[in-house]
């Protein structure tokens, strides 16, 4: 076993790593250490990557509010368009 | 341990601080100097009359206060001695045992009654107990030609200069706190020192690339073969946030060393501090 593991720098490191990995796993795991969350706290929206259909969800319900607001703008954005390819057309 | 064990690790010990003076001694020197530079100036830049009203100031501040209860305020101070002893430390750790192949001196020193266990321990002992010491004691000495240059001023713009005497015992006091919280770092990120000294053992070529590209592999394999970021939330629990590793009151001295965070970053750091010192019997 000895010699499998010092047979080279490389198969040491290997066992190494390993060998930290698992202790950190299993102590991880035992002490139930959380999982990393990404949580930004800010006024404008909640996010947290553990509740990512919740974000979502309430995002699209956020959209949905606005919807009418934004159809106005882009109403006018259309019509916009519309008398440029006009314009376009003349010229 | 025998007296021959106690001078062959001193000896391991002198080696490391002659072989790096730059880094424990150069580094904190220039910081101390720029420091007192900046301070001289400013001190040259204000009014007479603004300067005697602030040194007033100060010495009733601190006069007749506990030291031990003024002492965090001179931890502002310690800060970029600490950002410096970081650095340094980085770079001395990623370097030391790679340097030791790259030059072959590697054949010497196993040539010496010393064994690699010794040789990695001395490192190890040199960051976490002997580096700061030296830290420590040029922040002093900036301290007394700071006193010194405070009672010049004092004397010359007819200010009672008690409070300055207190201060004085406060900047010593603070010298524990800052020794302290620079040996608990190192004991809190001692899988860090582990790390960096398991490459430089390792690496044949750009250890820190090695130390920094593995630490991202490990963390994808970790994720991929257990599905949990253990890896990922350990190093984020220890690295983000300072307060956990300085020391401002001296009621929290023991409690901040004798913790399950620390005493586990030990064991930890005791791992790969073991593969460094197997590593490093690969001399090519």
């Amino acid at each position: 076993m000895k010699n499998i593991i010092l047979k080279n720098r490389y198969t040491l490191l290997v066992v190494t790593l390993v060998a930290y990995i698992g202790v950190l796993v299993a102590e991880g795991a035992i002490t139930g250490r959380e999982v990393r969350v990404f949580e930004f706290e800010n006024p404008f929206f909640d996010f947290n990557v553990n509740n990512f259909e919740g974000f979502r969800e309430s995002r699209d319900s956020d959209d949905s509010r606005s919807d009418s607001g934004q159809d106005r703008g882009e109403n006018r954005g259309e019509n916009r368009d519309d008398s440029r390819d006009e314009d376009s057309g003349d010229v | 341990m025998d007296r021959f064990a106690i001078v062959q690790f001193y000896a391991l010990l002198r080696r490391e601080v002659l072989e790096h003076r730059n880094l424990f001694i150069g580094a904190p020197a220039v910081v101390a100097l720029l420091i007192l530079v900046a301070t001289f100036w400013v001190a040259m830049q204000i009014d007479e009359t603004q300067l005697a009203e602030g040194l007033s100031y100060i010495s009733v501040l601190f006069d007749g206060l506990s030291p031990f209860d003024m002492a965090p305020f001179f931890m502002l101070l310690a800060i970029p001695f600490m950002l410096t002893l970081y650095i340094c430390s980085v770079i001395y750790l990623i370097n030391t045992l790679f340097q030791d192949r790259k030059e072959m001196s590697i054949l010497f020193w196993q040539s010496m009654p010393v064994s690699n266990l010794q040789t990695v321990l001395s490192k190890v002992f040199t960051i976490v107990i002997v580096a700061p010491i030296f830290y420590v004691l040029i922040i002093f000495a900036m301290y007394l030609i700071g006193m010194i240059l405070l009672t010049i001023l004092g004397v010359s713009n007819d200010v009672d200069l008690v409070g300055i005497g207190w201060m004085f015992l406060a900047a010593i006091a603070s010298l524990v706190l800052i020794y302290f919280s620079a040996l608990v770092t190192s004991l809190w990120l001692l899988p860090s020192i582990g790390w960096l000294l398991l490459f430089s053992a390792f690496a044949k070529k750009t250890p820190l690339l090695w130390a920094g590209g593995v630490f991202i592999l490990v963390g994808f394999f970790e994720d991929f073969i257990f599905g949990t970021q253990y890896l990922a939330n350990w190093v984020q629990s220890r690295a983000a946030n300072p307060n956990q590793y300085l020391i401002f009151e001296f009621q929290s001295l023991v409690e901040r060393i004798f913790n399950y965070e620390t005493l586990f970053g030990i064991v930890v750091g005791s791992i790969l501090i073991t593969g460094a010192v197997y590593m490093r019997r690969f001399t090519d």
